[in-house]
Protein backbone atom coordinates (compact mmCIF):
# COMPACT_ATOMS: atom_id res chain seq x y z
CA UNK A 1 0.00 0.00 0.00
CA UNK A 2 1.15 3.79 -0.61
CA UNK A 3 -0.64 6.46 1.46
CA UNK A 4 -0.01 9.58 -0.88
CA UNK A 5 -0.35 12.19 2.20
CA UNK A 6 1.12 12.23 5.70
CA UNK A 7 2.23 15.49 7.33
CA UNK A 8 5.31 16.77 9.35
CA UNK A 9 5.90 20.10 10.66
CA UNK A 10 3.84 22.65 13.22
CA UNK A 11 0.21 23.16 12.41
CA UNK A 12 -0.12 26.45 14.02
CA UNK A 13 -4.46 26.28 14.78
CA UNK A 14 -4.82 23.06 17.00
CA UNK A 15 -2.55 20.53 19.23
CA UNK A 16 -2.01 17.80 17.20
CA UNK A 17 0.20 14.76 18.80
CA UNK A 18 2.81 12.22 17.61
CA UNK A 19 4.61 14.65 14.74
CA UNK A 20 7.56 12.27 14.47
CA UNK A 21 8.98 10.39 11.89
CA UNK A 22 9.36 7.30 14.27
CA UNK A 23 5.49 7.11 15.27
CA UNK A 24 4.21 7.47 11.64
CA UNK A 25 6.65 4.36 10.70
CA UNK A 26 4.69 2.91 13.21
CA UNK A 27 1.52 3.81 12.41
CA UNK A 28 2.23 2.61 8.79
CA UNK A 29 3.35 -0.52 9.81
CA UNK A 30 0.54 -1.31 11.95
CA UNK A 31 -1.84 -0.78 8.34
CA UNK A 32 0.84 -2.79 6.40
CA UNK A 33 1.62 0.38 4.54
CA UNK A 34 4.07 0.27 2.82
CA UNK A 35 5.45 3.70 1.27
CA UNK A 36 4.32 7.32 2.19
CA UNK A 37 4.11 10.59 0.49
CA UNK A 38 5.25 13.39 3.40
CA UNK A 39 5.04 17.02 3.15
CA UNK A 40 6.42 19.50 6.02
CA UNK A 41 3.57 21.38 6.56
CA UNK A 42 5.87 24.03 7.90
CA UNK A 43 6.41 24.90 4.11
CA UNK A 44 3.17 26.59 3.86
CA UNK A 45 3.75 29.60 6.85
CA UNK A 46 7.50 30.07 6.24
CA UNK A 47 8.83 33.32 4.82
CA UNK A 48 11.52 31.66 2.99
CA UNK A 49 9.28 28.15 2.37
CA UNK A 50 12.33 26.20 0.58
CA UNK A 51 13.69 25.86 4.66
CA UNK A 52 11.16 22.94 5.15
CA UNK A 53 12.28 20.61 2.35
CA UNK A 54 15.58 20.67 4.86
CA UNK A 55 13.93 20.34 7.23
CA UNK A 56 11.94 17.08 5.92
CA UNK A 57 15.29 15.55 4.43
CA UNK A 58 16.94 15.96 7.82
CA UNK A 59 13.37 14.03 9.87
CA UNK A 60 13.34 11.57 6.82
CA UNK A 61 17.58 10.54 7.93
CA UNK A 62 17.16 6.49 8.11
CA UNK A 63 13.88 6.12 7.04
CA UNK A 64 14.42 7.09 3.29
CA UNK A 65 13.41 4.05 2.01
CA UNK A 66 9.49 4.23 3.64
CA UNK A 67 8.67 7.84 2.77
CA UNK A 68 8.53 9.82 -0.90
CA UNK A 69 9.45 13.15 0.00
CA UNK A 70 7.08 16.39 -1.78
CA UNK A 71 8.80 19.77 -1.63
CA UNK A 72 7.70 23.61 -1.63
CA UNK A 73 8.86 26.38 -3.05
CA UNK A 74 7.04 29.65 -3.02
CA UNK A 75 7.24 30.50 -7.31
CA UNK A 76 6.76 34.21 -5.85
CA UNK A 77 9.61 34.25 -3.98
CA UNK A 78 12.98 35.26 -5.38
CA UNK A 79 15.23 32.25 -6.53
CA UNK A 80 12.00 29.90 -6.32
CA UNK A 81 14.06 28.34 -9.65
CA UNK A 82 16.96 27.57 -7.86
CA UNK A 83 15.40 25.90 -4.80
CA UNK A 84 13.47 23.60 -6.88
CA UNK A 85 15.79 22.18 -9.11
CA UNK A 86 17.92 21.78 -5.77
CA UNK A 87 14.72 19.98 -4.37
CA UNK A 88 14.38 17.57 -7.50
CA UNK A 89 18.09 17.10 -8.67
CA UNK A 90 20.25 16.84 -5.39
CA UNK A 91 17.38 15.91 -3.01
CA UNK A 92 15.81 13.76 -5.27
CA UNK A 93 12.80 14.96 -4.42
CA UNK A 94 9.83 13.65 -7.11
CA UNK A 95 6.77 15.74 -6.52
CA UNK A 96 5.99 19.36 -5.70
CA UNK A 97 3.26 20.59 -3.11
CA UNK A 98 2.00 23.98 -3.88
CA UNK A 99 -0.16 26.25 -1.24
CA UNK A 100 -1.55 28.65 -3.48
CA UNK A 101 -4.13 29.84 -0.36
CA UNK A 102 -1.16 30.50 1.68
CA UNK A 103 1.51 31.93 -0.56
CA UNK A 104 -0.97 34.44 -2.14
CA UNK A 105 -1.61 33.66 -5.71
CA UNK A 106 -3.72 31.41 -7.81
CA UNK A 107 -2.95 28.86 -10.02
CA UNK A 108 -3.84 30.51 -12.99
CA UNK A 109 -1.87 33.46 -12.03
CA UNK A 110 0.41 34.31 -15.37
CA UNK A 111 3.60 34.72 -13.49
CA UNK A 112 3.12 30.55 -12.82
CA UNK A 113 4.13 30.33 -16.05
CA UNK A 114 7.84 29.57 -16.18
CA UNK A 115 6.65 27.35 -13.05
CA UNK A 116 4.95 24.70 -14.86
CA UNK A 117 7.67 24.88 -17.90
CA UNK A 118 10.64 23.68 -14.91
CA UNK A 119 8.34 21.41 -13.06
CA UNK A 120 8.06 19.43 -16.38
CA UNK A 121 11.46 19.71 -17.63
CA UNK A 122 12.37 18.20 -13.96
CA UNK A 123 9.40 15.37 -14.35
CA UNK A 124 8.00 16.64 -10.83
CA UNK A 125 4.33 15.67 -10.40
CA UNK A 126 2.10 18.41 -8.71
CA UNK A 127 0.38 17.88 -4.89
CA UNK A 128 -2.61 20.46 -3.59
CA UNK A 129 -4.48 20.68 -0.45
CA UNK A 130 -7.76 21.81 -0.58
CA UNK A 131 -7.67 22.53 2.81
CA UNK A 132 -6.48 21.72 5.82
CA UNK A 133 -9.17 21.87 8.19
CA UNK A 134 -13.18 21.45 7.68
CA UNK A 135 -13.88 24.59 6.88
CA UNK A 136 -16.53 24.88 9.20
CA UNK A 137 -13.80 25.13 12.04
CA UNK A 138 -11.45 27.31 10.39
CA UNK A 139 -9.50 29.65 12.78
CA UNK A 140 -9.59 32.89 12.09
CA UNK A 141 -5.94 33.87 10.91
CA UNK A 142 -6.66 30.77 8.72
CA UNK A 143 -7.19 31.18 4.73
CA UNK A 144 -9.75 29.69 2.79
CA UNK A 145 -9.40 26.65 0.96
CA UNK A 146 -8.09 26.66 -3.16
CA UNK A 147 -10.93 27.02 -4.95
CA UNK A 148 -12.43 24.21 -7.37
CA UNK A 149 -12.88 26.80 -10.43
CA UNK A 150 -8.75 27.54 -9.85
CA UNK A 151 -8.45 23.85 -9.82
CA UNK A 152 -10.95 23.09 -12.91
CA UNK A 153 -8.86 25.99 -14.63
CA UNK A 154 -5.41 25.00 -14.30
CA UNK A 155 -6.47 21.68 -15.31
CA UNK A 156 -8.08 22.50 -18.29
CA UNK A 157 -4.68 24.95 -19.51
CA UNK A 158 -2.15 21.93 -18.05
CA UNK A 159 -3.53 18.37 -18.95
CA UNK A 160 -0.18 16.95 -19.10
CA UNK A 161 0.61 17.76 -15.74
CA UNK A 162 0.08 15.17 -13.11
CA UNK A 163 -1.65 16.47 -10.30
CA UNK A 164 -2.93 14.86 -6.96
CA UNK A 165 -5.67 16.51 -4.95
CA UNK A 166 -5.84 16.32 -1.75
CA UNK A 167 -8.95 17.42 0.76
CA UNK A 168 -11.42 18.13 -1.59
CA UNK A 169 -14.73 18.03 -0.32
CA UNK A 170 -17.23 15.27 -2.01
CA UNK A 171 -19.31 18.04 -3.86
CA UNK A 172 -15.93 19.33 -5.26
CA UNK A 173 -14.85 16.46 -6.49
CA UNK A 174 -17.24 15.57 -8.32
CA UNK A 175 -17.20 19.08 -9.89
CA UNK A 176 -13.85 18.85 -10.66
CA UNK A 177 -14.23 15.02 -12.26
CA UNK A 178 -17.61 16.08 -14.29
CA UNK A 179 -15.48 19.36 -15.70
CA UNK A 180 -12.68 17.43 -16.97
CA UNK A 181 -13.78 13.43 -17.43
CA UNK A 182 -11.03 12.88 -19.81
CA UNK A 183 -7.90 13.73 -18.65
CA UNK A 184 -6.43 10.92 -16.87
CA UNK A 185 -3.24 13.23 -15.11
CA UNK A 186 -4.93 13.40 -11.79
CA UNK A 187 -6.06 12.13 -8.79
CA UNK A 188 -8.51 12.63 -5.90
CA UNK A 189 -7.95 11.04 -2.33
CA UNK A 190 -11.69 10.73 -0.66
CA UNK A 191 -10.33 11.95 2.67
CA UNK A 192 -12.58 15.43 3.15
CA UNK A 193 -15.68 13.77 2.42
CA UNK A 194 -17.51 15.63 4.83
CA UNK A 195 -21.33 14.29 5.00
CA UNK A 196 -21.37 12.03 2.86
CA UNK A 197 -23.26 8.77 4.07
CA UNK A 198 -21.69 5.65 2.40
CA UNK A 199 -24.01 5.45 -0.93
CA UNK A 200 -22.67 8.40 -1.94
CA UNK A 201 -18.84 7.47 -1.75
CA UNK A 202 -20.33 4.44 -3.74
CA UNK A 203 -22.11 6.24 -6.23
CA UNK A 204 -19.10 8.54 -6.14
CA UNK A 205 -16.44 5.47 -7.04
CA UNK A 206 -18.52 3.99 -9.64
CA UNK A 207 -18.81 7.46 -11.46
CA UNK A 208 -14.98 8.69 -11.39
CA UNK A 209 -13.46 4.65 -11.18
CA UNK A 210 -10.93 3.24 -9.05
CA UNK A 211 -7.96 4.14 -11.33
CA UNK A 212 -8.94 7.97 -10.31
CA UNK A 213 -8.77 7.68 -6.61
CA UNK A 214 -5.76 7.66 -4.13
CA UNK A 215 -5.94 6.69 -0.69
CA UNK A 216 -4.46 9.05 1.73
CA UNK A 217 -4.21 8.92 5.40
CA UNK A 218 -3.43 12.61 6.08
CA UNK A 219 -2.15 11.49 9.45
CA UNK A 220 -1.70 13.06 12.11
CA UNK A 221 -4.74 15.27 11.35
CA UNK A 222 -6.45 12.43 11.30
CA UNK A 223 -6.22 9.01 12.82
CA UNK A 224 -4.38 6.58 10.03
CA UNK A 225 -7.60 3.83 9.54
CA UNK A 226 -10.37 7.04 8.77
CA UNK A 227 -9.10 7.23 4.96
CA UNK A 228 -8.42 3.07 4.45
CA UNK A 229 -11.85 2.75 5.87
CA UNK A 230 -13.37 5.79 3.77
CA UNK A 231 -11.90 3.62 0.61
CA UNK A 232 -13.06 0.38 2.15
CA UNK A 233 -16.81 1.85 2.58
CA UNK A 234 -17.22 1.34 -0.93
CA UNK A 235 -16.38 -2.54 -1.50
CA UNK A 236 -13.38 -1.90 -2.90
CA UNK A 237 -10.89 -5.08 -3.00
CA UNK A 238 -7.51 -4.66 -0.91
CA UNK A 239 -5.60 -4.83 -4.17
CA UNK A 240 -7.26 -2.17 -5.54
CA UNK A 241 -5.31 0.34 -7.38
CA UNK A 242 -6.30 2.84 -5.26
CA UNK A 243 -4.54 1.82 -2.67
CA UNK A 244 -1.00 2.01 -4.04
CA UNK A 245 -0.80 1.03 -8.30
CA UNK A 246 -2.17 4.77 -9.05
CA UNK A 247 0.38 6.15 -7.14
CA UNK A 248 2.93 4.10 -8.61
CA UNK A 249 1.77 4.88 -12.60
CA UNK A 250 2.10 8.54 -11.71
CA UNK A 251 5.58 7.66 -10.67
CA UNK A 252 6.09 5.17 -13.19
CA UNK A 253 5.35 7.77 -16.06
CA UNK A 254 7.12 10.19 -15.20
CA UNK A 255 11.08 8.16 -14.93
CA UNK B 1 -18.00 -5.58 22.97
CA UNK B 2 -21.39 -4.60 22.95
CA UNK B 3 -21.36 -0.99 21.15
CA UNK B 4 -24.32 1.02 21.38
CA UNK B 5 -24.64 3.81 18.29
CA UNK B 6 -27.01 6.87 20.12
CA UNK B 7 -26.75 8.74 16.96
CA UNK B 8 -28.23 6.76 13.83
CA UNK B 9 -30.97 7.25 11.49
CA UNK B 10 -33.08 5.87 9.06
CA UNK B 11 -34.75 7.12 6.05
CA UNK B 12 -37.79 4.35 5.49
CA UNK B 13 -39.20 5.96 2.84
CA UNK B 14 -39.60 5.07 -1.21
CA UNK B 15 -35.86 5.63 -2.76
CA UNK B 16 -33.67 5.11 0.25
CA UNK B 17 -34.45 1.68 1.04
CA UNK B 18 -30.69 0.43 0.20
CA UNK B 19 -29.37 3.32 2.24
CA UNK B 20 -31.11 1.80 5.01
CA UNK B 21 -29.91 -1.68 3.84
CA UNK B 22 -26.33 -0.36 3.69
CA UNK B 23 -26.81 1.28 8.04
CA UNK B 24 -27.74 -2.24 8.68
CA UNK B 25 -25.58 -4.13 7.09
CA UNK B 26 -22.38 -1.60 7.73
CA UNK B 27 -23.63 -1.43 11.24
CA UNK B 28 -23.80 -5.44 11.99
CA UNK B 29 -19.80 -5.77 9.94
CA UNK B 30 -18.67 -3.29 12.10
CA UNK B 31 -19.87 -4.82 15.50
CA UNK B 32 -22.20 -2.41 16.58
CA UNK B 33 -24.50 -4.15 18.32
CA UNK B 34 -27.35 -2.08 18.79
CA UNK B 35 -28.45 1.57 17.13
CA UNK B 36 -30.84 4.46 18.91
CA UNK B 37 -32.20 5.60 15.88
CA UNK B 38 -34.55 8.52 14.43
CA UNK B 39 -36.31 9.06 10.94
CA UNK B 40 -36.54 13.03 10.74
CA UNK B 41 -39.93 13.13 9.06
CA UNK B 42 -40.39 12.51 5.13
CA UNK B 43 -36.42 13.80 5.20
CA UNK B 44 -37.41 17.36 3.20
CA UNK B 45 -39.78 14.96 0.44
CA UNK B 46 -43.17 17.02 2.18
CA UNK B 47 -41.73 19.47 4.73
CA UNK B 48 -38.02 20.75 5.05
CA UNK B 49 -36.36 18.07 7.54
CA UNK B 50 -35.37 20.52 10.02
CA UNK B 51 -38.37 22.10 10.15
CA UNK B 52 -40.65 18.91 9.91
CA UNK B 53 -44.33 19.74 10.29
CA UNK B 54 -46.82 17.55 12.64
CA UNK B 55 -47.78 15.21 9.61
CA UNK B 56 -44.68 14.41 8.97
CA UNK B 57 -43.07 13.76 12.28
CA UNK B 58 -45.77 11.93 13.23
CA UNK B 59 -45.97 9.77 10.13
CA UNK B 60 -41.56 9.46 10.52
CA UNK B 61 -41.94 8.44 14.07
CA UNK B 62 -44.91 5.62 12.80
CA UNK B 63 -42.52 4.17 10.35
CA UNK B 64 -40.17 4.06 12.83
CA UNK B 65 -42.53 2.14 15.29
CA UNK B 66 -43.53 -0.34 12.43
CA UNK B 67 -39.93 -0.99 11.32
CA UNK B 68 -38.90 -1.79 14.87
CA UNK B 69 -41.79 -4.22 15.49
CA UNK B 70 -40.96 -6.20 12.15
CA UNK B 71 -36.84 -5.97 12.52
CA UNK B 72 -35.48 -9.30 14.27
CA UNK B 73 -31.92 -9.31 13.62
CA UNK B 74 -28.67 -7.33 14.96
CA UNK B 75 -27.98 -4.40 15.60
CA UNK B 76 -31.33 -3.89 17.85
CA UNK B 77 -32.88 -0.86 16.69
CA UNK B 78 -34.81 1.45 19.33
CA UNK B 79 -36.21 4.80 18.38
CA UNK B 80 -36.01 8.25 19.68
CA UNK B 81 -39.55 10.06 19.10
CA UNK B 82 -38.71 13.22 16.74
CA UNK B 83 -40.41 16.60 16.99
CA UNK B 84 -40.68 20.02 15.73
CA UNK B 85 -40.76 21.93 19.21
CA UNK B 86 -42.06 24.59 17.69
CA UNK B 87 -45.56 22.72 17.19
CA UNK B 88 -45.69 22.43 20.88
CA UNK B 89 -49.48 20.49 21.34
CA UNK B 90 -48.69 18.47 18.55
CA UNK B 91 -45.00 17.74 20.28
CA UNK B 92 -46.04 17.01 23.50
CA UNK B 93 -49.09 14.20 22.03
CA UNK B 94 -46.30 12.94 19.88
CA UNK B 95 -43.97 12.29 22.49
CA UNK B 96 -46.78 10.70 25.05
CA UNK B 97 -47.55 8.44 22.03
CA UNK B 98 -43.61 8.00 21.01
CA UNK B 99 -42.80 6.51 24.71
CA UNK B 100 -45.93 4.68 26.20
CA UNK B 101 -47.29 3.08 22.98
CA UNK B 102 -44.08 3.06 20.52
CA UNK B 103 -41.96 2.01 23.34
CA UNK B 104 -39.51 4.79 22.09
CA UNK B 105 -36.05 5.41 24.46
CA UNK B 106 -35.49 9.11 23.68
CA UNK B 107 -36.42 12.61 22.25
CA UNK B 108 -34.88 13.95 18.93
CA UNK B 109 -34.96 17.71 18.55
CA UNK B 110 -33.75 18.73 14.81
CA UNK B 111 -33.40 22.61 14.04
CA UNK B 112 -36.17 24.77 13.84
CA UNK B 113 -34.94 27.13 16.52
CA UNK B 114 -32.32 27.13 18.78
CA UNK B 115 -32.64 25.20 22.34
CA UNK B 116 -32.39 28.06 24.38
CA UNK B 117 -35.68 29.06 22.52
CA UNK B 118 -38.44 29.23 25.15
CA UNK B 119 -40.48 26.83 22.77
CA UNK B 120 -37.91 24.04 23.68
CA UNK B 121 -39.00 24.07 27.64
CA UNK B 122 -42.09 21.94 27.42
CA UNK B 123 -40.27 19.51 25.34
CA UNK B 124 -37.36 18.73 27.78
CA UNK B 125 -40.14 18.86 31.04
CA UNK B 126 -42.05 15.93 29.07
CA UNK B 127 -39.07 14.24 28.34
CA UNK B 128 -37.95 15.13 32.18
CA UNK B 129 -41.43 13.49 33.10
CA UNK B 130 -40.21 10.02 31.13
CA UNK B 131 -36.89 9.74 32.31
CA UNK B 132 -35.64 9.98 28.48
CA UNK B 133 -32.81 11.66 27.05
CA UNK B 134 -32.95 14.49 24.71
CA UNK B 135 -30.49 14.21 21.15
CA UNK B 136 -30.33 17.56 20.09
CA UNK B 137 -28.83 18.60 16.40
CA UNK B 138 -25.72 20.79 17.04
CA UNK B 139 -23.27 22.91 14.67
CA UNK B 140 -20.60 23.43 17.40
CA UNK B 141 -19.82 27.62 17.36
CA UNK B 142 -21.75 28.61 14.08
CA UNK B 143 -18.84 30.67 11.90
CA UNK B 144 -22.37 31.21 10.18
CA UNK B 145 -25.72 30.76 9.00
CA UNK B 146 -26.54 27.53 7.95
CA UNK B 147 -28.75 27.25 4.93
CA UNK B 148 -32.13 25.39 5.80
CA UNK B 149 -31.40 25.04 9.48
CA UNK B 150 -31.35 26.97 12.71
CA UNK B 151 -29.07 24.82 14.62
CA UNK B 152 -28.19 24.76 18.04
CA UNK B 153 -25.15 25.52 19.48
CA UNK B 154 -23.01 24.57 22.65
CA UNK B 155 -24.02 27.76 24.10
CA UNK B 156 -27.82 26.97 23.73
CA UNK B 157 -26.90 23.37 25.36
CA UNK B 158 -25.10 25.06 28.03
CA UNK B 159 -28.01 27.48 28.67
CA UNK B 160 -30.44 24.90 28.65
CA UNK B 161 -28.63 22.19 30.82
CA UNK B 162 -28.48 24.29 33.25
CA UNK B 163 -31.89 25.88 33.54
CA UNK B 164 -32.59 21.99 33.66
CA UNK B 165 -30.05 19.96 35.69
CA UNK B 166 -31.90 17.44 36.15
CA UNK B 167 -32.73 16.76 32.36
CA UNK B 168 -30.59 14.53 30.35
CA UNK B 169 -29.09 16.51 27.31
CA UNK B 170 -27.05 15.05 24.36
CA UNK B 171 -25.23 17.46 21.71
CA UNK B 172 -25.33 15.58 18.88
CA UNK B 173 -22.20 15.18 16.80
CA UNK B 174 -19.21 16.61 18.41
CA UNK B 175 -17.64 15.93 14.71
CA UNK B 176 -20.38 17.76 13.32
CA UNK B 177 -18.83 20.62 12.02
CA UNK B 178 -17.45 24.00 13.84
CA UNK B 179 -15.22 24.75 16.45
CA UNK B 180 -15.67 21.39 18.65
CA UNK B 181 -13.05 22.31 21.43
CA UNK B 182 -14.99 25.86 21.96
CA UNK B 183 -18.62 23.14 22.61
CA UNK B 184 -16.44 21.30 24.44
CA UNK B 185 -15.44 23.85 27.18
CA UNK B 186 -18.81 25.44 26.91
CA UNK B 187 -20.93 22.44 28.35
CA UNK B 188 -18.21 20.92 30.19
CA UNK B 189 -19.77 22.63 34.08
CA UNK B 190 -23.39 21.07 33.10
CA UNK B 191 -22.75 17.03 34.02
CA UNK B 192 -26.32 16.70 32.91
CA UNK B 193 -25.17 17.66 29.43
CA UNK B 194 -23.51 14.71 27.32
CA UNK B 195 -22.14 14.57 23.66
CA UNK B 196 -21.93 11.68 21.00
CA UNK B 197 -18.95 10.88 19.14
CA UNK B 198 -20.47 11.34 15.25
CA UNK B 199 -20.38 13.44 12.55
CA UNK B 200 -17.98 13.60 9.72
CA UNK B 201 -15.25 15.84 11.34
CA UNK B 202 -12.40 13.48 13.16
CA UNK B 203 -9.51 14.98 13.77
CA UNK B 204 -7.21 12.94 15.74
CA UNK B 205 -7.63 13.37 19.37
CA UNK B 206 -11.09 14.43 19.56
CA UNK B 207 -12.45 11.97 21.81
CA UNK B 208 -9.42 11.78 24.01
CA UNK B 209 -10.54 15.53 24.12
CA UNK B 210 -13.93 15.23 25.11
CA UNK B 211 -12.99 12.86 28.19
CA UNK B 212 -10.49 15.05 29.35
CA UNK B 213 -12.34 18.25 29.29
CA UNK B 214 -16.03 16.92 29.85
CA UNK B 215 -14.80 13.33 32.01
CA UNK B 216 -15.58 9.76 30.51
CA UNK B 217 -19.19 9.14 32.16
CA UNK B 218 -20.38 11.80 29.82
CA UNK B 219 -19.11 10.66 26.08
CA UNK B 220 -21.09 8.56 23.81
CA UNK B 221 -20.61 6.65 20.75
CA UNK B 222 -22.47 7.42 17.69
CA UNK B 223 -22.02 7.65 13.91
CA UNK B 224 -24.66 9.70 12.54
CA UNK B 225 -24.56 9.82 8.31
CA UNK B 226 -20.97 8.79 8.71
CA UNK B 227 -21.06 5.12 9.92
CA UNK B 228 -17.30 4.36 8.85
CA UNK B 229 -15.87 7.29 10.22
CA UNK B 230 -17.67 6.77 13.76
CA UNK B 231 -16.17 3.27 13.38
CA UNK B 232 -12.66 4.14 13.07
CA UNK B 233 -12.59 7.37 15.06
CA UNK B 234 -13.86 5.23 17.72
CA UNK B 235 -11.34 2.43 17.13
CA UNK B 236 -8.37 4.37 16.53
CA UNK B 237 -8.71 6.64 19.93
CA UNK B 238 -6.54 5.99 22.72
CA UNK B 239 -8.31 5.05 25.48
CA UNK B 240 -8.00 2.95 28.12
CA UNK B 241 -9.90 -0.17 28.64
CA UNK B 242 -12.64 1.45 31.03
CA UNK B 243 -13.13 4.24 29.09
CA UNK B 244 -13.82 2.72 25.98
CA UNK B 245 -16.33 0.40 27.32
CA UNK B 246 -17.80 3.52 28.97
CA UNK B 247 -17.85 5.26 25.54
CA UNK B 248 -19.20 1.96 23.57
CA UNK B 249 -22.34 0.95 26.07
CA UNK B 250 -21.86 1.77 29.50
CA UNK B 251 -22.56 5.30 29.53
CA UNK B 252 -25.38 4.59 26.93
CA UNK B 253 -27.10 2.19 28.96
CA UNK B 254 -26.86 4.22 32.41
CA UNK B 255 -28.78 7.28 30.88
CA UNK B 256 -31.04 5.57 28.46
CA UNK B 257 -33.58 3.38 30.30
CA UNK B 258 -34.79 -0.16 28.94
CA UNK B 259 -31.59 -0.56 26.53
CA UNK B 260 -29.98 -3.76 26.00
CA UNK B 261 -26.74 -4.14 23.48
Amino acid sequence: MIDSLMVLGHWPFRRIDDVNITDFVKVMDKSNVEKAMIIDVNGAFYRDSSESNYELIEALKGVEDRFIPLGTINPLYPGWKDDLKEMAERSGFRGLILYPNYHGYILSDERLEKLWEVVKSLNLFLSIIVSFEDSRQRHPLDVGPVSESEIIGFLRKHPELKLAIHNASYGMARDIFLSNPNNPNYLFDMTFFYDVPIGETIRFLKMVGEDRVCFSSFYPFRDYKIGIMKVKETGVKNDSPIFGNNIRRFLDEME
Amino acid sequence: MKLIDVHAHLYLIEGREEEDRWRLEFSKKYGISAIIASVLGSWGKRTPTYFPNPEDFISGNKRLWKFINTHKNSPKVYGYVAVNQVFTRESIEEIERGIEIYGFVGVKLVAPVPCSDPSTFPIVEKAMEYNVPILIHTFHKKPQKLWGQNPSDSSDIAKLAKKYPEAKIIMAHIGGGGDWEYALKAIKDYDNAFLDTSGSGCDRGMIEKAIRVVGEDRVLFGTDLNITTGIAKFNEARLSGSQREKIAWKNAMNIFGGVES
